[in-house]
C-alpha cells in the first residue's frame, strides 16, 4: 500500500501543463465556433477576471497593475523587465512562458496566441484612463513588449 | 498573458462560453476532446504501462504540481487507487474569487474526461461530489 498525503502548503501552485489545456481550449473554440468566438470568448473572460485590475486603471492607480504582473511574472518563474515611468507601464519579455512550454512539450500554439495579451488586455483596458499597446509580438517565442499609458499621450 | 497561475477561472469561463454558444451538449464534446487529446500521453499512457500504479503516477505529479490538499491511496493488492480531495486547488481558486461566478458543472469535468480514458482501459472511475461547495471531493478507480 502507497499513501500520500500533503497539504497545499507543502509545495507551491505551478502547474506549467495548464498552458497546454489553455491552448486546446482556444483552439476548440476556434474550430468549432470561429476566430471571432474566440476574441468574444477571451473578452467575456477578460471582463470577468480583470474587472479589479480594471477598476485600478478607473482609479488611476497604475502602481497596482504594475504589483499585480510583478507578482504574476514572479509565480510563473519567468523573466521578464517591468519599468514604470510617469503614467506608463511596460513590460518586456524574451519569451512567453505559455508559448515555451507548449513549444517544449512538442506541440504548437495556436496561431491566435498572441490573442491572449493583445485582446486580454485592451478589454481590461476598455472604458479606463489607460490604452493597452502590443508593440510587437513574436509568434515563435512570444517575445514582446507591452505598454498601458494614458489615452492623452502620444 | 494568461498565467498558468490564472488558468482555472479561464478555463470555468471557457466552460460557460461554449455553453453559450452551443449548449450543455457541446461542453461535453468539449471535455471529450480534452480528454482524447491531453491526456493521451499522460495518464492513458501511464495506466497503460503500469496498470493502476499509472494512476498513482500520474495524480502525484499533477496533484504536487497544482499544490492540492489531498491523501492519495494505491492498494496494488485490490487494485484500488483513492483520492481524497481536502482541498481541491481549483474549486477553491473559483470560490475565492467572489467577484467571478464559476461555471455551475465546473466539477463535472473531472469525471468526464478521466473515466473516458480509464474504462477502456478496464477500470471504473467514481467520483463523490457532494461537498464541491467546500472544495472536496473524493475519486476511486477500481478495476472492473
Amino acid at each position: 500500500m502507497k499513501v500520500i498525503e500533503r497539504k497545499a502548503s507543502d509545495n507551491k501552485y505551478l502547474h506549467r501543463d495548464f498552458h497546454i489545456s489553455m491552448n486546446m481550449l482556444m483552439d476548440y473554440i476556434c474550430s468549432v465556433f470561429g476566430e471571432n468566438a474566440l476574441i468574444e470568448y477571451l473578452v467575456e473572460f477578460s471582463s470577468a477576471f480583470h474587472a479589479p485590475r480594471k477598476e485600478f486603471l478607473i482609479a488611476d492607480d497604475l502602481a497596482s497593475l504594475e504589483s499585480y504582473f510583478r507578482e504574476i511574472y514572479k509565480k510563473e518563474e519567468w523573466p521578464v523587465e517591468i519599468l514604470m515611468e510617469d503614467k506608463e507601464l511596460v513590460i518586456t519579455q524574451e519569451s512567453c512562458p505559455g508559448i515555451s512550454h507548449i513549444r517544449k512539450a512538442g506541440l504548437e500554439p495556436i496561431k491566435q496566441y498572441r490573442e491572449t495579451y493583445g485582446t486580454v488586455y485592451e478589454a481590461m483596458c476598455a472604458g479606463t484612463p489607460y490604452e493597452y499597446r502590443l508593440e510587437y509580438f513574436d509568434d515563435e517565442k512570444g517575445a514582446c513588449r507591452q505598454r498601458f499609458f494614458r489615452r492623452n499621450m502620444p | 498573458m494568461i498565467s498558468c497561475t490564472e488558468f482555472i477561472p479561464a478555463y470555468s469561463e471557457g466552460f460557460r462560453f461554449i455553453e453559450k454558444k452551443g449548449g450543455r451538449a457541446e461542453v461535453g464534446r468539449f471535455w471529450d476532446y480534452l480528454s482524447d487529446n491531453y491526456l493521451r500521453d499522460s495518464l492513458r499512457k501511464l495506466v497503460s504501462e503500469h496498470g493502476i500504479r499509472g494512476c498513482f503516477m500520474y495524480w502525484e505529479k499533477a496533484l504536487n504540481e497544482e499544490a492540492a490538499d489531498f491523501r492519495m491511496t494505491l492498494d496494488e493488492g485490490k487494485n484500488e487507487f483513492r483520492i481524497e480531495m481536502h482541498k481541491c486547488p481549483s474549486k477553491a481558486m473559483l470560490i475565492e474569487l467572489d467577484y467571478m461566478e464559476p461555471y455551475e458543472e465546473y466539477c463535472g469535468h473531472c469525471p468526464a474526461i478521466y473515466s473516458r480514458v480509464l474504462e477502456p482501459l478496464g477500470y471504473e472511475y467514481s467520483m463523490d461530489l457532494s461537498m464541491t461547495g467546500m472544495a472536496r471531493c473524493s475519486a476511486t478507480v477500481t478495476k472492473k
